[in-house]
C-alpha cells in the first residue's frame, strides 16, 4: 500500500480561528449584554465527543453562540453547531455560518465530528418548531422529532449532555409567524421595534444561565446498522423531560428576565 | 487487460501505466472507431458496438481477456455530459453483455465512473459517502452514471465470479488532462460566485490511473470514491494557483454562455452553477481502507495549473 499523504492545511469545516472578529465581538456580548453563567460544568465530559442538546428559539438564536463559545470559553474544548440546510442557499449567509463554526446539519456532518474529530456538537432537537413558539410558550419544550440526535450519539459512540438555557428565549421574543415558499418565519418583537435588519442583532439584554445536566451514556456498541426505534424514542422523551424539569426549576428560582 | 476508452487522456495513461507493471501480459487500448488525427490512433485497437456488443464478445475471447478497464464515462466531468442520456448506460450494458457471454474468461471489471453521481446541495454532507442513495433527478448531469452504474452493479449480483469495480473518479487535474473545474481554475480570471465559497475537490490524473490499475491488480469488488487527499475552499484553490478570481452574482446566465465566452467575459457555466455554490468533495475513507491511498494532495493538483 502506498504511503498516505498528509492533506493540506485547510479550512476543513470553513471556520475562522477563535480570535476572528466575529468570535470576538460575540465574547463580548456574552460577557456584558447576556451576562451569561453557567451551572455543572463539571458534567461535559473532560475527553472525546459529545452532542450537546439544548432548548432553543428565536430568529437569530444566541443559543447556539452561547453554548458554543461558553464551552470553549470555559473548558477549551471544540464546539460545532449545526443548523439548517436552508441557510447555505442564501450569499454570504452559509460562508458566515462556517466561519463561526456552524456546519450544515446532516448526521455525517455530526457523526464525523463527533467520532472522528472529537468534537462537541451542539442541536437543538426542537428543530425549526424551536423558533417560530409564541411567547406564550416560552420554556415549553416542543417535541423532539423522531429522536434522530439519540441515533447520532448512539452511532458515533458519544454521550448526550442536555443543556438548560433561561433567557435565551427572552433576547428576541416571537410575537407572529411569516409563512413564506413552505417555510415559517419567526417575527420578533425586535424586529417590530427596530425593523428586520437591526431586529436581528438588537437583542434584549436577558440575563442567561445556563445548566448542564448529567451526560446521558448508552450501552449500543457505536456504528450499528440500525438501533431499535424505540429505544431513540424512548431516550428523546427522556432527555426532553429531564430539560423541562431543569426548565420549570431555572424560571421558578428566577427573580428577573433581566437580572436573573 | 483491454482498457475501453483507450484513446482518451486518461485511457492512454492507464494502458501505459498497465504496460509498464511486469505481471500484466498484455495491455490493450480500445476505442470504437479511429480518431481524425492518425497520431492518435497509435497502439490502439478499433471494435465497432454496431450492431451490437458480439463483436467486443468475440474479441474478448479471442485474446483471452482477464480484465476490462472501462474509462469511457469519464471523457468529461460528469462524463455523460456531452453524451446523450442513454450513451453511459448503453455503453455499460455492452461491455456487461460481452463479459457475460459463458465463454468469456473476464473476472475483472473496473469502471471508472465519476463524482458526479452525487448532487451538489445544500443539504448533503461536507464530505459524501458512497452510501449515500438518493439518485439524481432525472434530468440531472448524475442521472446517466448512475443508470450505468446500477446496470454493473446488477451485473456483479448475477454473476459472482465477476469482481466489478466501480470507481467514482473526482474532478480531473493534471498533466494534459483538465476536467470543467481544472479549467475554471486554470483561467488567469477565476469566477466566484458572490457570497458562496463552497469545498471543493480534484483528483491528480496520476492518482486516477494509479487507483484504477491497483483495482485491476487487486481484482477490486464494490464501489469506491476516489479523490487525491485533502479538500479545499474555492478561495483558497484559487490562491493556491496564484490567479486572481472575480465575483460573478449567484444567477445562472445558462441563455448567454455563448455570448459571454465569445466576448471572454468570465461567467460561471450552468452546468456547474450548483458546484460553485454548494461544492462536493468524495471521503476515500473506503478504498484507504482496502489498501489505496492517493500519492498526490490537492496543493499538488493545482501546481499543474498555476
Amino acid at each position: 500500500m502506498t504511503e498516505r499523504k498528509s492533506p493540506p492545511e485547510m479550512a476543513r469545516w470553513g471556520r475562522a480561528s477563535g480570535s476572528g472578529r466575529e468570535a470576538s465581538f460575540f465574547m463580548k456580548a456574552y460577557r456584558s449584554w447576556y451576562r451569561v453563567e453557567w451551572e455543572g460544568l463539571e458534567n461535559v465530559p473532560k475527553e472525546g465527543g459529545a452532542l450537546l442538546v439544548s432548548n432553543h428559539a428565536g430568529l437569530m438564536p444566541v443559543d447556539g453562540g452561547i453554548i458554543q463559545y461558553g464551552i470553549e470559553e470555559e473548558l477549551g474544548r471544540t464546539v460545532y453547531s449545526l443548523a439548517h440546510h436552508g441557510f447555505w442557499r442564501f450569499p454570504f449567509a452559509g460562508r458566515f455560518l462556517n466561519q463561526i463554526g456552524a456546519v450544515v446539519g446532516h448526521p455525517q456532518n455530526a457523526h464525523r465530528l463527533l467520532s472522528e474529530e472529537d468534537a462537541f456538537v451542539v442541536v437543538f432537537p426542537e428543530g425549526e418548531k424551536g423558533p417560530v413558539k409564541p411567547t406564550t410558550e416560552r420554556y415549553r419544550l416542543q417535541r423532539f422529532g423522531r429522536g434522530g440526535f439519540v441515533e447520532t450519539a448512539l452511532r458515533a459512540g458519544v454521550p448526550i449532555v442536555p443543556i438548560a438555557l433561561m433567557g435565551t428565549e427572552d433576547v428576541t421574543p416571537t410575537v407572529g409567524i411569516l409563512k413564506l415558499g413552505g417555510y415559517r418565519y419567526p417575527i420578533t418583537l425586535n424586529a417590530l421595534l427596530f425593523g428586520p435588519l437591526l431586529g436581528t442583532v438588537a437583542h434584549f439584554p436577558a440575563k442567561i444561565r445556563a445548566r448542564v445536566l448529567p451526560a446521558v451514556h448508552f450501552d449500543e456498541p457505536p456504528n450499528q446498522e440500525s438501533y431499535s426505534k424505540s429505544l431513540m424514542m424512548d431516550s428523546a422523551e427522556a432527555i426532553r423531560g429531564d430539560l423541562q424539569q431543569a426548565l420549570d426549576e431555572m424560571l421558578e428560582r428566577r427573580e428577573s428576565r433581566w437580572l436573573g | 487487460m483491454v482498457v475501453l476508452g483507450g484513446g482518451t487522456p486518461l485511457g492512454r495513461r492507464v494502458v501505459a501505466s498497465l504496460r509498464q507493471k511486469g505481471d500484466v501480459d498484455l495491455a490493450i487500448g480500445i476505442e470504437h472507431q479511429p480518431f481524425e488525427d492518425p497520431a492518435m490512433n497509435d497502439g490502439l485497437e478499433f471494435l465497432s458496438w454496431a450492431p451490437d456488443h458480439r463483436p467486443f464478445a468475440e474479441y474478448l475471447l479471442k485474446e483471452e481477456i482477464d480484465t476490462v478497464i472501462d474509462c469511457g464515462l469519464v471523457a468529461d466531468r460528469g462524463g455523460a455530459v456531452t453524451q446523450s442520456s442513454g450513451a453511459d448506460v448503453i455503453s455499460a450494458m455492452y461491455v456487461g453483455a460481452a463479459i457475460a457471454d459463458e465463454r468469456s474468461s473476464v473476472r475483472s471489471w473496473v469502471m471508472a465512473s465519476s463524482s458526479a453521481f452525487y448532487p451538489s446541495e445544500s443539504y448533503m454532507p461536507l464530505l459524501q459517502r458512497e452510501s449515500h442513495s438518493n439518485h439524481p433527478r432525472a434530468n440531472d448531469r448524475g442521472a446517466s452514471i448512475a443508470e450505468a452504474e446500477d446496470y454493473a452493479r446488477s451485473l456483479a449480483k448475477r454473476l459472482p465470479h465477476v469482481n466489478v469495480a466501480i470507481m467514482r473518479l473526482q474532478e480531473l487535474a493534471g498533466g494534459e488532462y483538465r476536467g470543467p473545474l481544472a479549467t475554471l481554475l486554470a483561467r488567469p480570471l477565476v469566477p466566484r460566485i458572490l457570497g458562496f465559497d463552497p469545498a471543493i475537490q480534484l483528483l491528480h490524473v496520476d492518482d486516477a490511473v494509479g487507483a484504477l490499475s491497483w483495482a485491476a491488480g487487486v481484482e477490486l469488488a464494490g464501489l469506491y470514491n476516489v479523490a487525491s487527499a485533502g479538500m479545499l475552499r474555492w478561495s483558497e484553490a484559487v490562491e493556491a494557483t496564484g490567479h486572481r478570481s472575480i465575483p460573478i452574482l449567484p444567477v445562472s446566465v445558462s441563455l448567454f454562455e455563448p455570448l459571454l465566452e465569445r466576448l471572454e467575459i468570465p461567467f460561471v457555466p450552468a452546468s456547474m452553477f450548483e458546484l460553485l455554490r454548494y461544492g462536493l468533495a468524495i471521503d476515500i475513507e473506503k478504498i484507504a481502507g482496502a489498501g489505496w491511498a492517493p500519492e498526490n494532495d490537492q496543493l499538488e493538483c493545482l501546481a499543474t495549473l498555476a
